[in-house]
């Protein structure tokens, strides 16, 4: 196992085991704690066999599996990025509107 | 006699806040202050002044700001509505001119700008009423783009052509409803006059630029990005 794949898998363990924390505050439910183990446990198993993308890779027309996995990364980061600012938008509106409904009322 | 509200959004002016009132109370005895979320005294001093002032308890910027002061003088059951800069830049004296055109039924909503193109700038006011009916698509998106590119390179000009002043009748304060908190509110302004076809008419203004209002204008590059932001956002939320 090369260095670079302990780094990450020792990374991901406390990942899961933070996730498992904050699901046990009650801070996340039971739906995102499962979602999210998953998650890592994929990322997981993609670093201890990086051959197993290959075939997906070769099936796509990319040449490696990392950049398959890069893309895909990508495109789901940014279109995260996107939800995430749409929805702080709404939440800025509706901190508007309760402050606005407040300083009327006042 | 109609009633006209003057809205002034106020946001740590403590400096020049009593003055602005003391002014404006020449020409308008109406006057609502939306202290927006400041830290200083701004809220007091306003408030020992006798006007009615609202209060947001978190900055929530001068659109929001705005919104919450129309919806005010509409409660109170303003006639005419004018919006006025807290920083000191505009000239109290403009305000007749801003509601004359309301108080005459000629328009529903009076902009006030510093840059009137001097083609169009008949003695006191020009009417360009109807963005929609009268400048064709192709122009109406070239126009857009200017409006775009002078926010980028010079956003202090422009938002002191559009967010300065402004007057509304009571029909058209009604129907515009600020949604973009920000500074980017004054183009919404616009968008709102075009979509629900109002009459309006653009008044030349005079303003007088102090280093202190220039201080807290649109000045920084990352502040024009920001309103080109919000424009943006507010498209793809509302759309």
């Amino acid at each position: 196992m090369s260095p670079i794949q302990i780094i990450i898998l020792v990374t991901i363990a406390l990942i899961i085991i933070k996730t498992l924390q904050k699901y046990r505050q009650q801070a996340i439910t039971v739906r995102e704690f499962f979602l999210w183990t998953v998650f890592w446990l994929i990322v997981a198993v993609l670093f201890i066999f990086p051959d197993a993308t290959q075939t997906a890779a070769n099936w796509a027309g990319i040449g490696r599996g990392v950049d398959l996995i890069i893309y895909l990364a990508l495109i789901f980061l940014f279109s995260a990025l996107f939800f995430i600012l749409v929805r702080l938008e709404r939440l800025e509106k509706d901190v508007t509107k309760i402050v606005r409904k407040r300083a009327l009322e006042e | 006699m109609p009633k006209v509200f003057t809205i002034i959004p106020a946001y740590n002016e403590e400096h020049t806040i009593a003055q602005v009132i003391t002014d404006v109370q020449k020409f308008c005895s109406d006057i609502i202050i939306v202290d927006d979320g400041s830290s200083d005294d701004t809220y007091n001093i306003a408030q020992a002044l006798g006007v009615k002032v609202l209060r947001h308890i978190v900055n929530r910027g001068q659109g929001a700001a705005l919104q919450t002061g129309m919806e005010c003088a509409l409660q109170e059951g303003a006639d005419v509505i004018v919006h006025f800069d807290a920083d000191g830049q505009h000239d109290p004296s403009n305000i007749a001119y801003l509601i004359e055109p309301i108080l005459r039924n000629q328009a529903e909503v009076v902009l006030g700008s510093r840059f009137l193109n001097s083609k169009f700038q008949i003695p006191n006011s020009k009417q360009i009423s109807n963005l929609k009916s009268q400048i064709p698509i192709k122009k109406q998106i070239i126009l857009k783009l200017a409006v775009l590119h002078q926010w980028f390179f010079s956003g202090l000009k422009v938002t002191d052509n559009h967010c300065g002043l402004r007057a509304f009748s009571r029909a058209a304060a009604e129907r515009v409803k600020i949604t973009q908190d920000r500074m980017s509110h004054a183009s919404e302004i616009l968008d709102q006059i075009a979509r629900h076809k109002l009459k309006f008419i653009e008044v030349p203004v005079s303003v007088k630029y102090t280093d202190y209002s220039l201080q807290k204008g649109q000045k920084s590059f990352f502040g024009s990005l920001r309103i080109i932001y919000d424009f943006f956002m507010n498209r793809v939320i509302s759309n």
